[in-house]
């Protein structure tokens, strides 16, 4: 069981930490990107206040929907529900991100997301419809980025019981971030995005397979230390699909790469 | 009243969009692997292989899956 003390909880703690605190930087990466557009075409004012609006509304949605969740949903339910969405999201993530490794479709460019959003803010307008407009766009940026990380906040945080541990995580994720957006005045168009993605992509995956596991009655070998081995698993599996996809490319007929439509 | 409903209806989509969007497959290779997974649940050594092993062969199909519609989608008609 997860509550045992020893190393096999500390190796899902620490899974747990470091998949909400990636998660959560890719997340507010691109929200950061919409921020400062805001800030630059409609005042900081507008821009800071959409940010902290959102924020708080995502935090309520975590503190109140996470806690409810804990409290009401039978402990193997909650397990198999949060292990199939985070299962989902991970697939989801490690498919874009092995298509986008291989270059299949193109990489997540923050430079152009900041180009569109400025060029869509950049109108005139009245001053009090300016700021609202920024204030909009803002809150929108950041509670949409910010939606897919309190679903595996609650999602991973549930599982263990450990939604304060996971709440904390992003926190610093979204402070540091948030700090070096502060610093730089730029949306992070350095960070490597797709090798992030790909790394929570695999810890999403493997959490997922494990936590629907053990709320369908399945005790793993040696407990949590089996995420471990399925962590290893699943990055191996992925590298060799993304050397599978470049060979397959490379042999077929070629054309441009693609653009997804990409929300995260 | 039916403001709410069209709220909610609304909630509904935009959960839906956001863990489905135009990728259905990963949705139902998710719900075979549980499915899976409670099918197999009283045999816990075979549970324990078989388990990763779907997850596993799920990624391989939804990067297939993905690869196909793309370069379909590339292809001159």
């Amino acid at each position: 069981m997860i509550l045992a003390t020893g190393s096999a909880t500390t190796t899902s703690l620490v899974g747990l930490l470091i998949a909400v605190f990636l998660a959560s930087m890719v997340e507010m990466v691109e929200a950061l990107t919409i921020v400062v557009a805001v800030g630059t075409t409609r005042g900081w004012r507008a821009a800071f206040r959409g940010t902290v609006a959102a924020l708080v509304v995502l935090g309520l949605l975590v503190g109140i929907g996470g806690v409810a969740i804990v409290k009401y949903v039978p402990i193997d339910t909650l397990r198999v529900i949060a292990g199939t969405i985070l299962l989902l999201l991970g697939l989801s993530w490690l498919r874009k991100a092995i298509l986008r490794s291989s270059g299949l479709i193109s990489l997540h460019d923050e430079d152009a997301i900041f180009r569109r959003t400025v060029t869509s803010l950049s109108g005139d307008a009245p001053a009090k419809t300016r700021e609202t407009q920024g204030f909009v766009v803002a809150f929108k940026g950041v509670f949409v980025e910010g939606m897919e990380v309190v679903i595996i906040v609650i999602g991973l945080g549930a599982s263990q019981h450990r939604i304060g541990y996971a709440a904390a995580a992003a926190a610093a994720a979204i402070l540091l971030v948030g700090g070096i957006g502060v610093l730089v005045v730029r949306q992070l168009s350095e960070v490597p995005e797709n090798l992030l993605k790909t790394i929570v992509g695999v810890m999403l995956s493997s959490f997922g397979t494990f936590w629907i596991g053990e709320g369908a009655g399945v005790r793993w070998p040696a407990s949590d230390a089996s995420l471990v081995v399925l962590v290893a698993g699943f990055a191996v599996l992925t590298m060799l699909l993304i050397s599978w996809v470049r060979r397959a490319q490379r042999t077929a007929p070629t054309a441009p790469e693609v653009r997804e439509p990409v929300a995260s | 009243m039916k403001t709410i409903g069209r709220y909610l209806v609304r909630a509904g989509l935009a959960i839906w969009d956001f863990l489905v969007g135009d990728t259905p497959e990963v949705l139902v290779v998710t719900l075979a692997i549980v499915a899976i997974t409670f099918a197999v649940r009283a045999h816990n050594s075979l549970a324990v292989v078989i388990l990763p092993i779907c997850s596993a062969l799920g990624l391989v199909a939804v990067v297939w899956m993905g690869r196909a519609r793309i370069n379909k989608a590339k292809r001159p008609n």
